[in-house]
């Protein structure tokens, strides 16, 4: 039933988001095709001055999907669960939406991710007097369009194929994950607490090159150590959330619920952590993509480049320790309180 | 524009001011269709919330016994089959049921001292004698005996010694209550049956999860009803109205864009004006930063407005056209309860819904016209 | 014979990374332009060919030459209002002829231009249309219109200052014109035929104005085919267009 408020406010923006990209698209093929910085012609002339307010339709968009992105997560969490029968939190909710919800949401992601690295090369190009990346950009925008088209139609699909009448069971696709203690206590195989170790090893690692990357004389292996490094943590971060460190916020052992953070039973802490995880996530493919030699390349844009990537690294080392304090932090509490881990 | 806000906000305000009515007009369309979108998701929502809370001073579980042609009464003992069920610590057989009066059907109440206690203060409610009832201020009665006549298993004419306090009005309006035995003779109960069990458990949110063991617990079949199931019955049960009049908003928001473009297009100017702009030294980034630092001038104190004036035709104590056009009351203002978790999603939906298309329509239509060059300046002239 | 410079090309600094100031010295490199209607092919076609020429800061320019030789086409060329057929404009070593729109246009706000058309915006005030520059720099309201009606009070045009644009005379829309055009001390001053409609006291008043304006450095270009400018501007250089080419005016 689309038909709830929230989601007719989101389905809305985010249509008319992608109407504004697709405006922004038209002219970005125009510039594909007929871009020549050496041309004086008049329809050089019309593209740049068109190119810059394309750019920014595509700003005023990306900021709709992500308004929108923050409303569907809120529904989802907050508002969907008291209508769809027995859910409790977002778990219940995406299984109303049957499997058009995690594709709903991995399309998302995946629009998120060029929005923001076109935004980022963006930003690069108009601090060059003579826009070199123009045409590049351009490109970009293009990919990003049937990103966003998808994403859009799953949204659609998601909201319209939630079920109200069929009871969901959340507590039933949790526990029904492991059959003993023992399963409960390993992810894929191997034992939790190798996964916050490895967690401990991955974020320190991910501190010294993007450390490295902020302050150190910029080098093109060590943005692409960061992106190799970045992979694997934000995988093992995932996991060492759900499975270890989210016990301390519920009080509970083995409720491997990603979407009960979002609660406000929880003070509403999965909305900042994995926030966090999703700058990493969104920052790192920024750095290797200005790291290329199609980008940094150029002469002119090496050193505006450099910058970006000095300031990319720098909101990652936020990111990493934003993510580490509230994932690790009532942990520590939790150990100072009662003078234990909680361990099952 | 690199200067402060403050300086783009009055110039901003200063180009309004060239077409002051255009854009009051715009201002007083955008806070009308406000007032009107979120009065009805503010009622959707206040409804809820005053459902809600009403609910939470219920209890968490409610069996009634049902069978072939549909509800059964119980005996008062089967309330030690439920209490039997571990997590329940209270099960209170409750007499009631709807029976019918010259006008209207009315729900009527067993009150015994107990029940007058936890409803509420003795001291408000008087205990009841067989023949005496008190109403609620939705019920009909005689104005000079004071007397009511109910139809039931049998009729029965009792005589009302007071009424609920208006404060309780949104669980007591159609409510009559009597003493038991007046009770049992409307529903035809025999003097050891009751309509159903009140259960209260631990652990509310077990709930749910005894809703098996209970049905287990009697010999016969039963109806579970748990509160939050109800809860979630009634918040669809409004979202679905309060959608349907969400859906009406769609044409007038097209509307709404529509007359913001031409409006928008009408007064940004033309190329010539924004040539010479950009002859000046103002950017693109410039112009279309001043016309949504205009937009906001304009669209923001509307919505505020129209959701002050929602707020007020939803909750303010004299309003009285809730209870006469949607519960068919005729004199009470329903006292809604006002849930800020509740209400604070309607500002997020009147900004996807309205805000939104609003800037959406205004910067559309200033994109083409910020591209322009001075070249638009010195081909076009004067 | 004006020859060029050589200019050496420094890397440019990055807009939104602190104001882009710039020296002057405004230098033309094989300017050529022709306008897109006219003709199709051949150096025929050109209004102005391969123009070599520096204007340098701190000097008065004047640039004559007969009606519809391109003086003023010129002058939008030097400010960046046109973009060259061939060649470049140098601004201080920089390329902004070739730069991207966004930053010719933040370029020009150290760029003062009195049109031959006012293009005042009628339903704004004289002192409105003086500080339109100023509003998307820096500064609040006080200071724009501190700074606006100094400058209309330079060019005795105080007096109407409160007045909607649309009711001035052709001689005052020009004052005001000129006066938009040096508010924001620009370092680049093109004029433009700018005492068209003035009589000669409000004449040496702009002309005033612009040698100020020169003695702290600015480049001032002007462009006018009135044989006696000396009446009412100090020029350092002089200037002869025709044919397409500029040279010394003898």
């Amino acid at each position: 039933m689309t038909r709830h408020p929230l989601l007719l406010a989101v389905l809305t923006s985010d249509t008319l988001g992608f109407l504004l990209l697709l405006g922004a698209s038209i002219t970005a093929f125009r510039i594909t095709l007929h871009w020549d910085p050496q041309d004086t012609g008049s329809r050089q002339l019309r593209l740049q001055a068109l190119s810059e307010t394309t750019a920014a339709a595509i700003v005023w968009a990306f900021g709709l999907y992500v308004f929108t992105t923050v409303g569907l997560v809120y529904a989802i969490t907050n508002i969907l669960p008291d209508l769809v029968p027995g859910a409790m939190c977002g778990t219940g909710v995406l299984q109303a939406m049957r499997s058009g919800g995690p594709r709903m949401l991995i399309y998302r992601f995946v629009a998120l991710s060029l929005f923001w690295t076109w935004w980022r090369l963006e930003k690069v190009n108009r601090a060059l007097p003579e826009a070199p990346l123009t045409s590049f950009n351009a490109r970009c925008v293009l990919l990003l369009l049937p990103a966003c088209a998808l994403a859009l139609h799953a949204s659609w699909q998601a909201l319209t194929a939630m079920e109200y009448q069929q009871p969901v069971d959340c507590c039933a696709i949790i526990y029904d994950q492991f059959h003993s203690l023992g399963d409960a206590r390993r992810t894929m195989g191997v034992g939790n607490t190798a996964w916050v170790g490895a967690f401990g090893v991955l974020t320190l690692a991910m501190t010294a090159a993007a450390w490295a990357v902020w302050k150190g004389r910029r080098r093109r292996w060590l943005s692409l150590l960061l992106t190799c490094l970045a992979i694997g943590w934000l995988l093992v971060a995932a996991i060492a959330l759900v499975r270890s460190f989210a016990a301390y916020h519920y009080g509970v052992l083995h409720h491997y619920c990603p979407w009960c953070l979002f609660l406000p039973e929880h003070r509403l802490a999965g909305f900042p952590l994995w926030t966090a995880w999703l700058f990493v996530a969104l920052e790192v493919p920024a750095i290797l993509v200005m790291s290329t030699r199609v980008v940094s390349g150029l002469p002119a844009v090496a050193p505006v480049v450099e910058g970006e990537s000095r300031k990319a690294a720098r909101r990652v080392l936020l990111a990493i320790m934003i993510f580490v304090l509230l994932a690790v932090g009532p942990a520590v509490w939790w150990r100072l309180q009662f003078g234990m881990w909680l361990t099952g | 524009m690199k200067g402060n806000g403050y300086a783009r906000m009055l110039w901003a305000a200063r180009e309004l001011w060239v077409h002051p009515k255009t854009s009051l007009g715009m201002a007083l369309v955008l806070a009308l269709l406000t007032t009107m979108v979120a009065a009805g998701l503010l009622l959707s929502q206040a409804l809820t919330a005053t459902i809600s809370s009403l609910l939470d001073q219920g209890p968490d579980l409610v069996v009634r016994r049902v069978g072939p042609a549909g509800w059964q009464p119980m005996q008062e003992k089967d309330a030690a089959l439920a209490l039997a069920v571990p997590g329940i610590i209270e099960a209170r057989p409750r007499i009631w049921g709807t029976v019918g009066t010259r006008e209207k059907a009315v729900t009527v109440m067993a009150a015994d001292a107990a029940t007058i206690a936890r409803l509420m203060a003795p001291d408000v409610l008087p205990p009841l004698a067989p023949g005496q009832a008190i109403a609620g201020r939705g019920v009909s009665i005689e104005a000079s005996s004071a007397s009511l006549t109910l139809q039931g298993a049998t009729d029965l004419a009792v005589h009302v010694v007071r009424r609920f306090p208006s404060r309780s009005d949104m669980a007591t309006h159609e409510v009559v209550l009597l003493h038991p035995g007046d009770v049992r003779r409307l529903l035809g109960l025999a003097s050891n049956q009751a309509s159903d069990l009140a259960l209260h458990v631990f652990h509310p949110e077990e709930a749910e999860a005894l809703r098996p063991d209970l049905a287990r617990a009697f010999p016969w079949p039963v109806h579970v009803a748990t509160r939050q199931e109800t809860r979630k019955y009634y918040a669809a049960a409004f979202g679905r109205r309060g959608a349907l009049g969400s859906m009406l908003y769609l044409p007038a928001a097209l509307a709404l864009m529509l007359l913001v473009a031409v409006v928008v297009r009408q007064q940004i100017g033309d190329r010539r004006r924004m040539g010479l702009l950009k002859a000046l030294g103002w950017t693109s980034r410039d112009i279309l930063a001043l016309q949504m630092t205009k937009a906001s001038l304009v669209s923001l104190p509307a919505i505020a407005t129209g959701l002050a004036a929602a707020y007020g035709l939803v909750y303010a104590p004299s309003q009285s056209w809730i209870g006469r056009y949607l519960l068919g009351w005729q004199k009470t203002a329903p006292l809604l309860h006002l849930d800020v978790g509740y209400a604070a999603p309607v500002f997020l939906e009147v900004t996807g819904m309205l805000l939104v298309p609003f800037g959406a329509a205004v910067l559309w239509s200033s994109l083409r016209l910020a591209a322009a060059t001075p070249q638009d300046l010195l081909d076009r002239g004067n | 014979m004006v020859v060029s410079k050589a200019g050496g090309r420094n890397p440019p600094r990055f807009i939104g990374q602190g104001e882009l100031t710039l020296a002057t010295d405004l230098e033309c490199c094989h300017l050529t332009f022709g306008y897109p209607h006219d003709g199709q092919a051949g150096a025929a076609a050109y209004l102005l060919r391969d123009i070599q020429a520096i204007f340098p800061g701190g000097q008065i320019t004047l640039v004559s030459g007969n009606n519809g030789v391109g003086k003023s086409t010129l002058l939008h060329l030097l400010v960046c209002l046109l973009r060259p057929t061939r060649g470049e404009v140098l601004a201080a070593g920089q390329p902004v002829s070739r730069w991207s729109a966004a930053h010719r246009d933040h370029w020009r706000r150290r760029v003062g231009i009195i049109f031959q058309q006012d293009y005042l915006i009628d339903h704004l005030t004289v002192l409105e249309n003086v500080f339109l520059p100023l509003v998307p720099q820096d500064g609040g309201p006080r200071q724009w219109r501190a700074r606006a009606m100094e400058q209309l009070a330079r060019l005795n045009a105080a007096e109407f200052a409160g007045r909607p644009a649309g009711l001035l005379s052709g001689g005052q829309r020009q004052r005001v014109s000129a006066a938009r055009a040096l508010v924001a001390s620009p370092d680049y001053i093109v004029a433009d035929e700018p005492i068209a409609h003035q009589d000669l006291e409000h004449a040496r008043g702009l002309g005033r104005q612009l040698r100020e304006a020169a003695d702290r450095g600015a480049v001032v270009v002007v462009a006018a085919h009135d044989r006696h400018v000396d009446a009412w501007l100090a020029v350092d250089r002089h200037l002869s267009l025709e044919d397409g080419m500029l040279q010394a005016a003898s």
